[in-house]
């Protein structure tokens, strides 16, 4: 245990070495909310509800969405695809520590980071801006919620796993890793929530992975799923995760078994 | 000149061939395009699905935007994005010197050396949802329209280029901002949406948004038959005073290049 807590350390200590670098990956974030909040708030300008939504429920949604985005999707996994093809897994490999284990360590200390500035800036924001916003009064949903975002984390990490094994048999995988990244920046509700889709997309958008990344989460909080379709929910998103976990297991060792250390 | 167009005319040449060599990446990389396309203008689609109209901008002419912009970024993306990408990592790496030694202009060798052929379909799906766009629109469209439309996609290209160039020119004096590349390509996507939604924004980072005013809002603007000529000057020459301040800071940047890493 002592060694991944080393692991989450020096993840903060790396990022604090280039810390003007984090600094614009956070200007980046706070920019891309900026943008999907003022394009909502005009949205909104005369309209007391659209799309089924109050505007304080979307603003909350979008505002929200900024630290669900930071918990579930940022990773440090992006990384593995080049580990695989510059032979420096063999790093790993030859250690006694768990690879996986190593990047769930890494991923931890990642999150946690943005996660506290995620906050700043949205208190920041809302002193700021002073939107109008919905408070969940109810401790039982605000666990469900994060119960959710857990699971979009763990979704999200295995799903970001899957793609950089592709390393094993491509050097490409930025092509595939940036397809999959428009799709679910579409399909994970980051920009508008789901169900304001056409029925057909929202039925597709539910019965992919993406689904269970942002907008599954912000949906309990917002309290707006019913009793059923909250447990149908956990429950799809539980098999993706079971789901994921054994397509990484198998692609893993049959990686391992092709994986010639090139470059080293 | 000459020489100019010739070793353009050869990296076009260059570019195409490479494009040829990795046809997996080509038909990746055509997909994600056009995914892409869909995605801008799906997403404008469903957001105003259920209003009229939206910071004054009617429903079909904010979708002409975000046509126009994927003909813009297209063009960016073919022309310019790669090549500072390439520049900042050039930087990073401290590999400029390859590029100063060359007996060219050292910025027509880091902003044009490489061409996205494949941003070429993504242009095209612009033009053609432009297309319908203004059909749908009724807007009558004239060959000097045109003409102009095509102007002022240039004037913007330089503003936008001129961003780009400035600030990775900063990153010799700290190569390690790796991150400015990424903080760009979120900023230019700014460009897409009209002026009117940033008036919320607080006077302090208002200013900052400026420039981009004179972007992608003129060329839609000449189709709608909306820009007057006064307007026009004015990007014309925001443009040409982005063009001779970056010029500056990368001459000026370039004198502070150590080579570190290299």
């Amino acid at each position: 245990m002592q060694q991944y807590i080393q692991i989450i350390k020096n993840t903060w200590a790396e990022m604090m070495t280039y810390r003007l670098n984090f600094i614009l990956w956070r200007v980046r974030m706070v920019l891309q909310l900026l943008v999907t909040y003022f394009l909502w708030f005009a949205i909104f300008s005369g309209q007391k509800e659209l799309f089924g939504y109050k505007q304080s429920m979307i603003l909350t949604y979008v505002l929200l969405s900024n630290i669900i985005r930071t918990i579930v999707l940022g990773t440090t996994t992006m990384e593995i695809g080049q580990i695989i093809n510059n032979g420096v897994l063999s790093n790993f490999l030859i250690r006694p520590i768990n690879f996986f284990k190593y990047y769930i360590a890494k991923d931890i200390g990642d999150k946690l980071l943005n996660f506290g500035f995620s906050l700043i800036e949205i208190t920041i924001l809302i002193v700021i801006l002073r939107p109008p916003i919905f408070f969940q009064s109810s401790p039982m949903v605000i666990v469900l919620a994060l119960i959710a975002a857990a699971l979009g984390m763990v979704l999200y990490f295995y799903f970001s796993l899957a793609l950089g094994i592709i390393g094993f048999w491509s050097p490409d995988i930025w092509a595939p890793r940036f397809l999959s990244f428009v799709i679910m920046e579409f399909f994970a509700g980051g920009l508008f929530p789901l169900d304001i889709l056409p029925k057909p997309l929202f039925l597709v958008s539910q019965s992919l992975p993406f689904y269970y990344f942002i907008y599954f989460p912000l949906k309990v909080y917002l309290g707006q799923l019913t009793f059923m379709s909250m447990v149908t929910g956990f429950l799809v998103g539980l098999c993706w995760v079971g789901a994921f976990i054994y397509l990484v297991g198998k692609l893993w060792n049959k990686g391992l078994r092709v994986y010639t250390a090139e470059g080293r | 000149m000459k020489k100019y167009i010739r070793v353009y005319a050869s990296l076009l040449l260059f570019n195409w061939s490479a494009m040829l060599v990795y046809r997996m990446d080509f038909f990746t990389k055509l997909m994600t395009s056009i995914i892409y396309t869909t995605y801008h203008v799906l997403a404008i689609f469903i957001l105003t699905n259920t209003v009229s109209s939206v910071f004054s901008w009617s429903r079909n002419e904010l979708l002409l935007l975000a046509s126009t912009y994927s003909v813009f970024i297209g063009l960016f993306h073919a022309f310019i994005s790669r090549n500072i990408h390439r520049l900042s990592e050039e930087i990073y790496y401290g590999r400029l010197d390859y590029m100063l030694v060359k007996p060219i202009d050292s910025q027509f060798a880091a902003s044009l050396w490489t061409v996205d052929f494949i941003s070429f379909f993504r242009i095209v799906m612009g033009l053609l949802l432009s297309w319908y766009f203004v059909g749908v629109l009724q807007l009558a469209i004239t060959p000097l329209i045109l003409l102009w439309y095509w102007v002022f996609i240039f004037v913007g290209l330089c503003i936008l280029y001129s961003i780009w160039l400035s600030v990775i020119s900063i990153t010799i004096f700290n190569p390690r901002l790796s991150n400015l590349i990424d903080l760009l390509y979120h900023v230019s996507e700014l460009t897409r949406y009209p002026q009117e939604m940033y008036q919320h924004v607080s006077m302090i980072i208002y200013p900052l948004l400026f420039p981009f005013i004179f972007i992608l809002i003129p060329p839609t603007k000449i189709l709608l038959q909306q820009y007057s000529v006064a307007q026009g000057i004015q990007a014309v020459s925001v443009a040409i005073a982005f063009l001779l301040v970056s010029r500056l800071i990368w001459t000026q940047s370039l004198k502070h290049y150590a080579s570190a890493s290299s």
